[in-house]
């Protein structure tokens, strides 16, 4: 595992998040493990788990409003308490639903919140409206709202002084489509333009996919492991998938009549073999010649979803049912 | 501090709370005065007094005057018996507890200022709130009154029904930091505002025993007279009274604090 004592050269000031031991009980429940975990400055850390693994646990004890059973957090290098008022004037944050007064209209929700900070030039909720497109809805009460624009405003919220860290915890849950596309390039733009360490929860690959340079996979309540997106294409293997109409006639073709070993069966109707590349022609013809049909044959790289799984186990009907959309399941050569 | 001031008095723009605990309040003065019009009728009063309890019968036994000086005297009363538990921690579980029910406490625990500074913010909106529904029953009780044509004003008596109402006010408002901790601790108004429907139970059933003096409910009761006409011979608090009644909010207070600083705040 890529922990902080595993980072070579690890320069003072460079690690932003920092968790060690981390651990949340609930009477007999360990909701979170022994957590460890490290985001540098500049990073977008995915932070990914399935429903219940314990990503909003993380996330409220990094923002203290959660008490660790053990260990501790720290955001740039202060340790995080109640009252750590110091680190919450560079911390951004949305957790969950983003929650606001009802009663009050976006501008008079954004401006109490820019005088709580003690921000005393309007200019930048005027800024914060521009980027986060708000600008139609100023005078509408946050209760009339929708979903979408309620996480824009969160964000907004998040953003007034502007910050060095965003904590996000799943700040794309319940979007539309386009609603999920406006956030991730909000966020991408962000962290690209303004170098805003972005440490965001997710349970949805795709979307972490293509926003994180780093990600962190936890798995009831453990941290499973940490890799950067460069690291994690290195290590992914090539394949060459197969899609058969008859899985045991083909296993059987692979193994007796071609010899391969290096294979597995997966989702359904696949069939992954991960060596003997050069002979993905002769096996496509073993197996149409022993009466198996072959619907696809392309060669592909392990993705973000390949490892998850291998790592938990599995995905949760939610997961899978994620939409590819814009984001390739597969790195195609 | 300051900061945090501002922004809980901005969080009551638009909002409804406020307007329904003047309602409440005025709504109170016109059943006093529509009451007591009743009594200004021998034969209402006689009817009343045919529906049974102490009031009734002391109206219809001509113990109650309509007058002034009892008219005004329904003001405290009212407070300390009859809305003054139930609406102020209406007003407690509403500023408490809003910031759980709406999702607003992680937004407000995240932000650069102590956490303690909301509370006292909090704290001087409610005493605002409660001084305001104090003052304005006072006026909207002599304003009632006035169309009644009742015999005895004298602006002494007003006087009296002021001072009297605001500190039947400020007993109860030292019980309130206990009902803003339940809407903490209990995440919205339901848990604050079954304990304090309990406390008026309580003080009800209370009032009339020796441990009312020092039960911190029942205190307003006593303060201004356990019954609603001039025939009774109340009990009178005693010093310890006044101290469990300032324990009971040092107590709250520290519960607040407490709660806000190290318990899990999650949403």
């Amino acid at each position: 595992m890529d922990t902080a004592g595993g980072v070579p050269n690890l320069q003072q000031g460079e690690v932003v998040i920092r968790t060690e031991g981390l651990t949340k009980r609930f009477g007999d429940v360990r909701a979170v493990d022994g957590l460890e975990l490290v985001v540098r400055r500049g990073e977008v850390y995915g932070f990914l788990g399935r429903n219940g693994a314990g990503k909003t646990t993380t996330i409220r004890m990094m923002l203290a409003l959660m008490k660790p059973s053990d260990g501790y957090v720290e955001v740039l290098g202060q340790r995080m308490a109640p009252n750590a008022t110091r680190a919450f004037e560079r911390i951004g944050s949305m957790v969950e639903t983003p929650g606001f007064y009802g009663n009050l209209t976006v501008r008079e929700n954004l401006e109490m919140q820019r005088d709580l900070l003690g921000l005393r030039r309007s200019a930048w909720v005027d800024e914060i409206i521009e980027m986060c497109d708000l600008g139609e809805y100023l005078s509408r009460r946050a209760s009339k709202l929708s979903l979408g624009n309620k996480q824009r405003l969160g964000l907004g919220r998040a953003l007034l002084h502007k910050p060095e860290v965003l904590i996000l915890d799943e700040p794309t849950n319940g979007l539309d489509p386009v609603g999920i596309v406006d956030i991730r390039g909000l966020l991408k733009r962000l962290a690209s333009e303004r170098g805003i360490t972005v440490f965001l929860s997710s349970h949805i690959l795709a979307e972490v996919q293509q926003l994180a340079t780093r990600i962190g996979i936890i798995h009831q309540g453990r941290l499973l492991e940490q890799i950067g997106f460069d690291e994690l294409r290195r290590r992914s293997r090539t394949y060459v998938e197969f899609r058969v109409s008859d899985l045991k006639r083909a296993a059987w073709v692979l193994e007796d009549e071609c010899g391969v070993h290096d294979y597995a069966v997966h989702e359904g109707d696949a069939l992954r073999v991960y060596s003997d590349f050069e002979r993905a022609g002769e096996l496509n013809g073993a197996l149409v010649q022993a009466g198996v049909a072959v619907s696809g044959m392309q060669l592909c790289e392990e993705n973000l979803e390949d490892h998850f799984v291998r790592l938990t186990g599995g995905l949760d009907e939610e997961e899978a049912a994620q939409p590819a959309a814009s984001t390739p399941r597969r790195w195609r050569r | 501090m300051i900061r945090a001031l501002r922004a809980e008095f901005a969080k009551l723009k638009r909002a409804r709370m406020p307007l329904w605990t003047l309602l409440t309040v005025c709504g109170y003065g016109v059943i006093s005065a529509t009451m007591t019009s009743a009594l200004l009728r021998p034969e209402a009063a006689t009817k009343i007094g045919a529906s049974g309890g102490a009031f009734a019968k002391a109206a219809a036994a001509g113990l109650y005057h309509s007058n002034w000086a009892n008219y005004l005297r329904f003001n405290q009363q009212g407070i300390a018996g009859a809305w003054g538990i139930l609406l102020f921690g209406l007003v407690a579980a509403y500023l408490f507890g809003r910031e759980f029910s709406e999702g607003t406490a992680k937004n407000m625990l995240t932000l650069p200022l102590r956490r303690e500074w909301f509370v006292l913010a909090k704290f001087v909106v409610l005493a605002v709130w409660v001084l305001a529904l104090t003052l304005l029953s006072v006026a909207a009780q002599v304003a009632f009154g006035a169309l009644l044509k009742l015999d005895g004003f004298s602006w002494s008596l007003v006087r009296t029904c002021l001072v009297d109402s605001l500190r039947v006010s400020s007993l109860l408002f030292l019980t309130l930091p206990i009902v803003g901790w339940l809407g903490m601790l209990g995440r919205g108004y339901l848990p604050p505002m079954l304990f304090s429907g309990l406390m008026q139970g309580a003080t009800t059933a209370l009032v009339v025993t020796k441990w009312a003096a020092w039960f911190p409910w029942s205190m307003p009761v006593l303060l201004v007279g356990a019954s609603w006409f001039p025939v009774a011979n109340p009990q009178k608090l005693v010093a310890s009274s006044w101290m469990v009644a300032l324990g009971v909010f040092v107590g709250g207070i520290g519960l607040l604090f407490w709660q806000i600083d190290h318990a899990d705040n999650a949403q």
